[in-house]
């Protein structure tokens, strides 16, 4: 059987620095499914846009080959009939693009000049295998990330592509939502002719939990392909390097290589209150999202709040930093006003290099230095703050907040998109910042990483904040399920509970 | 459904284009008068809404009043008043009327129809009937799903600047111009950024192939013919009985 996709001696130069790929070299057969790993900036997601005909920016010279069911990828013009991919961004902003759910959907159909009769049969059939038969009409600005994420899994496998391309489609997702796109790409995988499947994803473990993980594992160092095999295989053999380099690795493989699975930090004795809420409503335009919400943060604490996509855990993080007015209720800031991390970092940046974004806030010269250095920054001291890797602005931007003087701290969702090194880096942060007196407040979809950083946890189900104990009690509670926030694997052996 | 929203989108634009031209020729208040009570009219009846009818004219009539009044001062004629130093004639404003009205004539149906035009079918119509090439149209469709989330991203970066700002005396966060302007910079990046991954996505999916199937139409059909008339025939017979009695 002749492969999909044939890469050969693939090569591609920067104009400064070393290559970004390294002589790859990579065969998928119809149908077969391939996770390709590897610790940030090892080419992963160059890689991907290479396959997809995206070139990875500007100035680059490349060498080799790419070829997907026959056709040459590289060089092909933009004017051609597009080839039989499938692509599935990480950001859902992408992944849907116009007004409506069907016209989105039948695009690629179109792009093929495929019948209407065939396009039409085609959108049904792709919504239905996502689960959003009801969704045909729907405005696309009404959909939620996770919902916009299982539009875009069917408008890219509705043309029946032969090779589908997934580069982290879930990492802005919670974990229910998680769940149906993995269910979804199953349903795909489960057709009569599936597409070969090429998979980037960061969260391994929650979807090892599911129909699990592709069979054969792909894995990238700086540029190169350095093990390619069965998953089980590579995992024996690379694990330890893997976890050494900072990577998320599915909980069985990294339990072999730990002594003892994530703990909850020890709470820390009472102290005053930087931050407290009484009977807090908020929400959008005078309708309420969150009601009746008592939250307390206490100096030398880490507090998280979990929920499931649109619970108003980011509404309740923005009321409290006074970007919107509260609905009802008393918010008590006995330390003034709190500093919010925001979910984008590029949405926070007030300076336009690095250096000067750690000194906005007044610190001094010698503090900026030793800022940088524990940032891992020191050498992009003078780079744009745009021009850093995804991981780069996400340390930078927690690091800005935690140099400034505000004692109570807020922040949405700071580990999404990052690797295991940097959601390890993220918590020490937090932890750090709370043994020097502040008090932080955050959100995440990231159960794990909540039960190692977080004393006490809220969780916000149905308009109400709920159960706002210590973290490992709240989470092993049986209405954490129920609430659709269902937990890794390294939670439950953490914890002691069963699936 | 109205009026408005089963015509083909391209009627409505045509009209408001042919209103534009012919109201041109109008130089006296009156008939530029009976010519937009009878637009506003067949807006009402076709659908555009009350309230879109009136927030286009509250958004339109300073500018009308500023073209009034600029021409009422500055033009030769009898002089009705004085204004301070500046002498109000009739000729400025007969001349003024005329103009003010023009704006009104032109501007309030484009924005009412605009605001119920499903951009979509819009598109599809230019595309099919214009010649719009697909790249171009799909390319619109998506800058205007952009835009849209404009002022929430705008809104998101200024809060964002606030989180950070230094604190006034009464510790409410000091943003100032430089604040603004760091919070429009962030707005255009992440605007660029955010259209070269669409673009990407779209590029992926064949954007630009040079052939494809519409599947969407949107044709003209005879409510379109019906509604070109009618609206011809009640501007034409509202603005020729003032212009001859």
């Amino acid at each position: 059987m002749s492969d999909v996709l044939r890469v050969r001696g693939l090569t591609v130069h920067p104009r400064h620095g070393r290559p970004l790929l390294r002589g790859i070299e990579l065969s998928i057969e119809p149908g077969e499914q391939v996770l390709l790993a590897g610790a940030s900036g090892s080419g992963k997601s160059t890689l991907l846009r290479l396959i997809a005909g995206l070139t990875p920016g500007p100035h680059v010279r490349i060498e080799g080959s790419i070829e997907v069911s026959g056709d040459d990828v590289l060089g092909r013009p933009v004017t051609a009939p597009p080839l039989p991919i499938g692509w599935l961004p990480q950001d859902p902003a992408a992944a849907v693009c116009l007004p409506r759910v069907a016209d989105d959907v039948a695009f690629g159909c179109e792009s093929r000049c495929w019948g209407v009769g065939e396009i039409e049969a085609a959108v049904l059939r792709s919504l239905l295998l996502v689960d959003a038969a009801d969704w045909h009409d729907r405005d696309t600005v009404t959909l939620s990330a996770g919902q916009a994420q299982r539009v875009g899994l069917a408008g890219a496998t509705a043309p029946a592509p032969a090779l589908l391309l997934l580069d982290e489609p879930t990492s802005m997702l919670d974990p229910e939502a998680l769940r149906r796109v993995r269910a979804a790409v199953a349903a795909v995988a489960e057709t009569p002719a599936p597409p070969a499947l090429l998979l980037v994803e960061h969260r391994l473990d929650e979807w090892a939990d599911g129909a699990g993980l592709p069979g054969r594992v792909v894995l990238l160092e700086e540029g190169g392909i350095i093990a390619d095999g069965p998953a089980e295989q590579v995992w024996r053999d690379h694990g330890a390097r893997l976890i050494a380099a900072g990577c998320h690795v599915p909980w069985p493989v990294e339990r072999r290589h730990r002594p003892a699975p994530p703990t909850a930090p020890t709470a820390p004795p009472a102290a005053e209150p930087v931050l407290a809420t009484r009977a807090l409503a908020v929400g959008h335009d005078r309708t309420p999202i969150v009601t009746g919400a008592t939250v307390a943060v206490h100096a030398g604490e880490v507090v998280a709040l979990i929920g499931r996509n649109g619970a108003g855990k980011t509404t309740l993080l923005q009321t409290l930093a006074g970007i919107r007015p509260p609905l009802a209720g008393r918010i008590e800031l006995p330390s003034g006003r709190p500093a919010l991390i925001f979910q984008s970092p590029e949405q926070q940046f007030l300076a336009s290099t690095v250096r000067d974004e750690l000194a906005f806030d007044g610190a001094p010269d010698d503090q900026v230095q030793t800022s940088l250095a524990e940032l891992r920054l020191t050498g992009a001291a003078g780079l744009s703050v745009h021009r850093l890797s995804g991981g780069e602005q996400r340390r930078l931007s927690v690091g800005t907040v935690l140099l400034g003087r505000r004692q109570a701290v807020l922040a949405d969702e700071p580990t999404f998109g990052l690797d295991r090194d940097g959601v390890e880096w993220t918590a020490r942060a937090f932890r750090d910042a709370a043994a020097r007196g502040r008090g932080v407040l955050l959100t995440s979809h990231d159960l794990r990483f909540v039960l190692e950083v977080a004393d006490r946890t809220y969780l916000i189900h149905q308009g109400e904040v709920l159960a706002g104990g210590p973290t490992a009690a709240v989470l092993a509670d049986p209405l954490l399920a129920r609430a659709g926030l269902p937990l890794p694997a390294a939670v439950r052996e953490a914890l002691g509970v069963a699936a | 459904m109205s009026v408005l929203a089963r015509l083909n989108p391209l009627t409505p634009l045509a009209l408001i284009t042919a209103l534009g031209i012919g109201v041109s020729f109008l130089f006296a208040p009156l008939p530029t008068l009976a010519l937009h009570l009878s637009v506003v009219t067949l807006l009402l009846a076709a659908g555009a809404g009350l309230r879109g009818v009136v927030i286009s004219h509250l958004t339109f009539t300073p500018f009308a009043v500023g073209v009034l009044a600029t021409n009422a001062v500055s033009r030769p004629g009898a002089v009705l008043a004085h204004a301070g130093p500046l002498m109000i004639t009739d000729e400025g404003v007969a001349v003024g009327m005329a103009l003010a009205l023009r704006v009104l004539v032109v501007a309030v149906p484009a924005v009412a129809v605009a605001s119920v035009l499903d951009p979509t079918r819009l598109v599809t119509a230019a595309m099919q009937h214009l010649r719009l090439t697909p790249s171009v149209g799909f390319a619109v469709l998506t800058a205007h799903r952009m835009l849209g989330a404009m002022p929430q991203q705008w809104s998101t970066l200024l809060a964002a600047g606030r989180s950070r700002a230094p604190l006034d005396r009464r510790g409410r966060p000091k943003l100032g111009v430089r604040g603004y302007g760091r919070a429009a910079f962030g707005l255009l990046v992440g605007g660029i950024r955010r259209g070269e991954q669409i673009a990407g996505a779209l590029q992926v999916r064949g954007l630009r192939s040079t052939r494809r199937t519409m599947r969407l139409q949107v044709p003209f059909v005879r409510l379109d013919a019906v509604a070109a008339v009618v609206a011809m025939v009640v501007c034409g017979t509202a603005t020729g009985l003032v212009l001859v009695l």
